[in-house]
């Protein structure tokens, strides 16, 4: 059994000057397995000139210095100016004793030399306020969305850091500002869930989803997980499209006509016996909002939060911006931040209801969406009936769940014109349909 | 009774199934290990599986008194799924390993008897010296074969030659880990030190090395850190010194160790946890992990806990999902809950009450942030997290004032149990052993088994550990106490592609343009280690196959994804 422990020197000048011609002496004289680590009192103006300067040694026990190396110690240490005085201690006999009446300085040899690890803060995917949209389309950027979704469909579930990380090597994401909105648009379009707390993700199933149409053969376009091997199998089946997403931000549509519902029955049968289930979702857009509660039940719905208030400093949303305040003590949107540093809590945007003193988490667009109405600001949905669009102001745009019904009614994601959000080839049932249940104004464009 | 290319098959599922890709494969075949294999084909003959095997191999491989490669060389080494037809001959080629291992006791094995073991064991008995029909290296390219389909499945091969007149011997021999004789060695050791038989694999490792004078010459060459052989197959040997412990512990700690003419039962499952943060308060959970030992890949387990019965699912090959979280009084004192199996003999699931736990990150997946003690020890380099009693915080402390450690917060997780977070290592063992702590058990498990690793980091993963993507292959970067290493980089047909001086703790990025297995060396003061890369085409990776209601039903949701569930 070794033991640590340590010689001090009395000495007078500068530690770092003694420190510069120990460490090298130490390796020219093949000493490294003895001396282990150094350390001195921090310097002070009251105790400028004489310290002490602690040499940490190992051997079988305090005070032996090791025959095989003794003599190779002894003229290091004269060469140096340093006499051992017989004073030998334990690092616990440094601290606790007079030694020293300030902080110690310490230097190791012969320490880990390593790649530091990032450091992984906490997160909350649902909360994209402050991340500005990109309007311009980077084509550059198509095949990496496209790869994503097959590596999430790969991995099937994971992490939100996870998902993080992907985006970011895949040069989706390079200064991790982006990921939230990636996701948001990934839900949008079907392909994957988020758990309550958003830390985890689930690639959503295969599916098949009917669009709209009045052809007479079977359009549908694809949701959920998908592969290579999915499309290329369909491509032998039906006729396969691939078309880039308005801002070539997400993955592509792949749009699949077959000649008719029996090809289509032949195929899933087919292709579950070699692979997987690839589910056929109708019209999903419809399907979604039928089942979707009215604003009033969707606020009940959403996850309540105990908020010790002492806990946090609060911000509320005024203007288009959150505003420093004391405590809360109107409905509304507010941001919080904990106070302690003892975790790293991830700041968190929530709606506070004042008459219940309750405070419920949700997506961003959601929750802003829930406060204007909350606070008597009326949404309008604008719906163009010859285009079959349904246009709605940037600053009212609906919970996630409600947009992607309107985002799955056509499997393209909406467009951005003059502070609009548009969706397009939206039949007018289901835009009303919306409207009713968010408590919106619908406005009706019948054209000239 | 199976035939030979039944064997054959079972002993490739056997050495590759339940490891992660870049594991390091052995052919260990010895008698144990074939009854365990057999187990799986029925009823036992009269003669034992071992025997079985032995007659399988005779049956296709000798012809005439003597061996005839070509009924599996000709007109491939490979089947028509690209398997390799021979592994049945080279594990009995291993097997008289082990049988001349167990008759030389104690020696060091002389290679010198190797074929009148191996003559006795193809029915050969008559016949001294070389094997009649195997000519001089002729098994070589078999076992280049064994390594190159290996290396392209993901996994490390480990079988190597000697030198001089032996050279071709040395591949069965370093197939031979244990041999009764060491095993039998352990398992008195076990007994008359009187070990505790709550040890986890890190530390029974740890105490193993330091008791090693008292073992084998074979063991204690085997447990040499500077050795090839620990710096190479530490994974392995850990797993089979485990092995012989569970045996011992299962067994009741006997003084005796029986030879089994069975397979190995196992009637307990040692939990580990899994950890899980709220991400809104920060609260940590801890949830029973249960691991799943490879002879268990294909039992259907249940557990029962509190009224309510899960049946245990896989997670990934090696360990099923986490069960039910942890309260403070499980914490401290350990739990053992019962498991129904129709086909397995395990009996019941047990939590070891321990004083602290080393959780890492998931190796498959580090990039995820969770943390669960995979027990596979801690490797220079990276942070862990530190789950300990209250009592060991001294230890801790000491730790940290004497630089050999090192975290960036503590935080309090339960009644008298706190949580180090960020913990990294930062001296050598040696260090370590220089300060008297209160918890011996610490000391020995927070001792890397290695003086520098190799770290992959950042790229994108292929799922399940398969490797990184084409294009996103990770960096490259060495955590050591010196300042520099040598790095070589070879590719499938061990050319080397890249090799450099590395400056360590510094990341590099090696040119991988082509999808394949990479085997990385570094090489520093006369040790060397190696981790293999696995580089893949997006074509490779193929969707999960997913209980898509099961999920629903875990996230709560009516929609999912496009779907609207009734």
């Amino acid at each position: 059994m070794m033991e640590r422990w340590y010689i001090a020197f009395n000495t007078v000048g500068s530690p770092q000057d003694i420190l510069s011609r120990l460490v090298p002496a130490v390796r020219q004289h093949k000493l490294s397995d003895f001396v282990v680590r150094f350390c001195y009192e921090k310097l002070t103006k009251n105790n400028r000139g004489q310290f002490y300067f602690f040499v940490g040694v190992v051997s079988a026990q305090r005070g032996i210095v090791p025959e095989s190396i003794h003599s190779e110690f002894y003229t290091m240490l004269n060469r140096l100016g340093l006499r051992d005085s017989g004073m030998h201690l334990y690092f616990e006999e440094i601290k606790t004793g007079n030694w020293i009446s300030n902080e110690l300085e310490i230097h190791n040899l012969r320490q880990i030399k390593m790649l530091k690890p990032a450091k992984l803060t906490p997160s909350d995917p649902f909360n994209y306020a402050s991340r500005p949209s990109i309007e311009k389309p980077d084509i550059s950027l198509n095949e990496s969305y496209n790869n994503l979704i097959y590596w999430l469909s790969a991995y099937g579930r994971g992490t939100w850091r996870q998902f993080k990380t992907a985006c970011k090597e895949l040069g989706l994401d390079p200064n991790s500002e982006y990921s939230r909105r990636i996701m948001r648009r990934l839900r949008s379009l079907g392909h994957v869930e988020l758990t309550k707390d958003g830390q985890n993700w689930f690639i959503a199933p295969p599916t098949l989803v009917v669009k709209d149409s009045n052809s007479r053969q079977h359009q549908t376009f694809l949701a959920g997980q998908r592969s290579r091997i999915l499309i290329q199998e369909l491509e032998k089946v039906a006729q396969v499209e691939t078309e880039p997403q308005p801002y070539s931000d997400a993955p592509d549509v792949i749009r699949v006509t077959f000649t008719s519902q029996s090809v289509v029955e032949s195929f899933r049968q087919d292709f579950e016996k070699d692979y997987h289930p690839v589910y056929m979702a109708g019209l999903a857009g419809f399907e979604i909002a039928s089942n979707l509660p009215d604003l009033e039940f969707w606020e009940t719905d959403l996850p309540s939060l105990a908020i010790v208030k002492a806990n946090y400093t609060f911000e509320q949303w005024l203007s288009n911006g959150f505003k420093s305040i004391e405590l809360p003590k109107e409905t509304g949107l507010y941001r919080l931040t904990h106070t302690s540093s003892r975790f790293d809590h991830p700041q968190l945007t929530l709606f506070y209801h004042a008459e219940s003193d309750s405070w419920r988490k949700g997506d961003w667009y959601g929750l802003r969406y829930l406060m204007m109405r909350r606070t008597g600001e009326t949404c309008e949905f604008y719906y163009d009936h010859n285009l079959k669009r349904l246009s709605i102001a940037m600053e009212n745009r609906p919970p996630d769940i409600y947009e992607r019904s309107l985002v799955l009614a056509s499997g393209r994601l909406p467009i951005f014109r003059n502070g609009q959000v548009i969706f397009g080839d939206v039949p007018e049932t289901l835009a009303h349909m919306l409207a009713n249940k968010l408590e919106a104004e619908f406005i009706e464009y019948k054209g000239i | 009774m199976a035939t030979y290319q039944e064997w054959n098959n079972a002993i490739i599922d056997y050495a590759i199934q339940g490891l992660s890709i870049g594991t390091r494969v052995f052919l260990s075949i010895d008698d144990e290990t074939l009854e365990t294999i057999g187990f799986m084909f029925g009823d036992r003959p009269e003669g034992g599986w071992s025997q079985d095997f032995i007659n399988s191999v005779r049956g296709l491989c000798i012809h005439k008194d003597q061996v005839r490669l070509s009924r599996f060389t000709n007109p491939s080494l490979r089947d028509s799924k690209d398997r390799p037809k021979y592994v049945g001959f080279l594990a009995a080629m291993v097997l008289a390993a082990h049988y001349m291992g167990d008759t030389q006791e104690d020696k060091p094995v002389d290679p010198k008897d190797y074929f009148t073991h191996l003559n006795k064991l193809l029915g050969l008995f008559d016949k001294p010296g070389r094997t009649k029909g195997l000519d001089a290296g002729e098994d070589e390219r078999l076992w280049q074969d064994w390594a190159n389909w290996l290396r392209n499945q993901g996994f490390l091969p480990t079988a190597r030659s000697g030198d001089g007149p032996y050279k071709y011997v040395r591949y069965p021999i370093s197939q031979a880990l244990l041999r009764q004789s060491d095993k039998n060695k352990l398992w008195r050791h076990f007994t008359s030190s009187n070990w505790h038989k709550n040890y986890d694999e890190v530390l029974l490792m740890q105490r193993i090395r330091r008791d090693a004078q008292y073992l084998t010459k074979h063991l204690q060459a085997i447990l040499d850190p500077k050795g090839d052989m620990w710096l190479r197959s530490y994974d392995a040997i850990s797993s089979a010194c485990y092995e012989v412990y569970e045996e011992w512990r299962e067994a009741g700690g006997g003084d005796i160790r029986s030879r089994s003419k069975g397979p190995r039962i196992r009637t307990s499952l040692e939990a580990k946890i899994y950890r899980s943060e709220d991400f809104f308060s920060g609260e940590v959970d801890y949830f029973i992990f249960p691991p799943q030992p490879k002879q268990l890949i294909n039992a259907q387990l249940s557990v029962d806990y509190n009224g309510d019965s899960r049946v245990l699912e896989q997670e990934r090959p090696g360990w099923y999902l986490p069960l039910w979280s942890l309260d403070i009084v499980q914490l401290n004192e350990g739990l053992k809950l019962p498991i129904h199996s129709l086909n397995s003999s395990i009996k019941d699931l047990y939590l070891p009450a321990r004083d602290f736990w080393v959780l890492t990150l998931d190796p498959d997946t580090p990039e995820s942030g969770i943390y669960a003690s995979w027990d596979k020890g801690i490797e220079l380099g990276t942070e862990f997290i530190l789950l300990v009693k209250e009592q060991i915080q001294a230890d801790l402390n000491r730790l940290r004032d004497e630089g050999l450690l090192e975290w960036q917060a503590m935080n309090p997780v339960f009644d008298r149990w706190c949580e180090y977070v960020g913990v990294t290592i930062l001296s050598e063992s040696e260090a370590r052993s220089s300060l008297n702590l209160e918890n011996e058990t610490l000391r020995l498990t927070l001792q890397p088994h290695t003086s520098f690793s190799i770290n992959l980091t950042g790229g994108l993963r292929a799922p399940r550990g398969g490797g990184w993507i084409i294009g996103h292959a990770p960096q490259i970067s060495v955590a050591a106490f010196l300042p520099d290493a040598y790095l070589s980089v070879f590719d499938d047909l061990e050319r080397v592609i890249f090799s450099t001086n590395i400056e360590v703790g510094k990341p590099i990025d090696v040119p991988f343009t082509q999808p394949g297995s990479y085997r990385i060396v570094v090489e520093q003061s006369g040790q060397s280690d190696e981790k293999l890369i696995r580089i893949l085409n997006w074509e490779d990776i193929s969707s999960r196959l997913m209980d898509f209601g099961q999920i629903a039903e875990e996230l709560g949701v009516v929609i999912y994804g496009s779907l609207v569930r009734n």
